[in-house]
């Protein structure tokens, strides 16, 4: 487990993380809108970036083996001319760890083989992001820290990283996924972390954040024209199409309902909670 | 260490080849030309290995200061920036100390010693202003424009422009001797060392 104690980060004056208190354990993924602090928060973590006077990160080892962090940021874009294979020797060269054994192992993990020979520069967005995560296990750590893991891929890819991403859960102690996609939270993460401008929005399990919002989640068959409408009444997370002029809409609203006929009350999801908790107030 | 040269030198590129080309040229230029002068000679050697010098620590951190991974990949470098720096200069002096012996063999008034004092400090500051100007702009092209204009400004000058410090020995006349290379060895000595502590400081 991660303990993060009153962390805040300001740069140029610019509040980006706001007193945060966290417990990050198992599979966490945070989330929030563009700007909420998510890299940031994750570099902090990661130890790359050092948050304000007063602020504690605590890594609650429960092993005797020392802390071992593993850290993918959101732009891993280097050595365009190295094979897959050199740019893993040698970042584990300089780390100072190089075992040849165990990056042939995280080739085979990351099913990598085939491109073991090719250069950087000729791979495609998921591969790359899959020497990605190789680079942050090469010094076998026990927290494993990713930022956007799934930025820029094709949903193909993206599935493919999230199965390789819960094989790996059982490998380290805690894993910390950051990003903006609910999809990547929802499909992977036991714990998740709800930030919006630097502040928590929500700490807790999937269905406690479903719970949260689960009276603010209605259904509506309406006609295409009136949409705009219905983004006055409340914020708009699915739309089906049924036929060329009517369509059934999936929405957050606070505000009261009257016409429970025409608005059916419906599970969230939770897509639905994410956005409610993003239009709600702040945790302390 | 010499796996991480021999990778990080593999993303350099053509640069690689850079050295090879300079040694062959230079052993020609030895060896080549009769009635060929020392002094001339080693204004050559410094022309081209510094410049080369400059580009190649610029590469060999690109990875640290040109990519804009600097925070990750100081997490991998900051316990072994020195020690890439020495066995880069190591690789660097092989070729270097090859050319000096040769001109050693080939005329008889050259003085070794000085030569290679007075290499070895134009190479440590030539490499800590680099990384420097890299460290403060983050974009290569940079420095590499301004070491050719400083080159160019003191290969126009010949070495006697009174607002440029002369990190090179520009004499075609005077024999390369301790007497007149101490004072340049050591004043480069002294602003590679106060300058690469400067870089520490602008990196850490």
């Amino acid at each position: 487990m991660i303990t993060i104690k009153n962390l805040s980060k300001t740069i140029r004056g610019n509040k980006i993380i706001d007193n945060l208190n966290l417990k990050l354990k198992g599979i966490t993924g945070i989330i929030g809108p563009n700007g909420a602090g998510k890299s940031t928060l994750m570099k902090i973590i990661a130890s790359v970036e050092k948050g304000d006077k007063g602020s504690e990160i605590i890594f609650n080892n429960t092993s005797n083996e020392p802390i071992r962090i593993g850290y993918l940021p959101q732009n891993f874009s280097i050595y365009p001319n190295l094979t897959v294979y050199e740019v893993l020797k040698l970042l584990a060269t300089l780390k100072g760890n190089f075992d040849s054994a165990h990056i042939e192992y995280l080739i085979e993990l990351f099913n990598l083989a085939n491109y073991k020979n090719k250069k950087m520069k000729e791979l495609s967005g998921g591969t790359h992001r899959r020497v990605g995560i190789a680079q942050a296990l090469l010094n076998k750590p026990n927290y494993l820290i990713i930022d956007e893991p799934t930025a820029g891929l094709d949903i193909i890819e993206c599935i493919k990283l999230r199965n390789i991403l819960l094989t790996i859960s059982e490998k380290v102690e805690d894993i910390i996924i950051s990003s903006h996609l609910p999809e990547d939270i929802e499909y992977i993460c036991n714990h998740i972390v709800v930030i919006e401008k630097g502040q928590k929005r929500f700490e807790g399990s999937l269905s406690e954040m479903i719970q949260r919002s689960e009276n603010l989640s209605y259904e509506a068959t309406i006609e295409l024209n009136d949409l705009q409408k219905l983004n006055v009444i409340g914020e708009i997370v699915k739309i089906d199409k049924i036929s060329d002029k009517l369509v059934k809409v999936k929405f957050i609203t606070r505000k009261p309902i009257a016409d429970h006929q025409l608005y059916k009350p419906v599970q969230p999801g939770f897509l639905g909670s994410y956005v409610s908790l993003l239009k709600g107030e702040v945790v302390p | 260490m010499i796996n991480l040269l021999q990778l990080k030198s593999r993303s350099l590129g053509w640069l690689l080849y850079l050295p090879m080309a300079i040694f062959v040229a230079m052993l020609f230029f030895i060896f080549g030309i009769p009635n060929n002068n020392v002094n001339v000679v080693i204004v050559l050697l410094q022309l081209t290995f510094i410049p080369l010098v400059c580009i190649w620590t610029l590469y060999l951190f690109y990875d640290l200061l040109g990519t804009g991974n600097f925070q990750y990949m100081w997490l991998y470098y900051k316990t072994n920036i020195e020690k890439i720096l020495i066995m880069f200069f190591v690789v660097l002096f092989i070729p270097l100390i090859s050319l000096i012996i040769a001109i050693e063999f080939r005329f008889d008034e050259f003085q070794t010693l000085p030569i290679l004092m007075l290499l070895f400090t134009q190479c440590l500051i030539s490499a800590v202003v680099s990384l420097i100007l890299f460290a403060v702009f983050g974009d290569v092209s940079i420095p590499i424009t301004l070491i050719f204009l400083y080159i160019s400004a003191e290969l126009a000058t010949f070495g006697s422009s009174k607002y440029l410090y002369h990190i090179f020995f520009l004499n075609l006349q005077e024999s390369l001797n301790f007497t007149n290379t101490i004072s340049l060895a050591l004043l480069n000595l002294l602003f590679g060392l106060v300058g690469y502590k400067i870089f520490k400081l602008l990196i850490t």
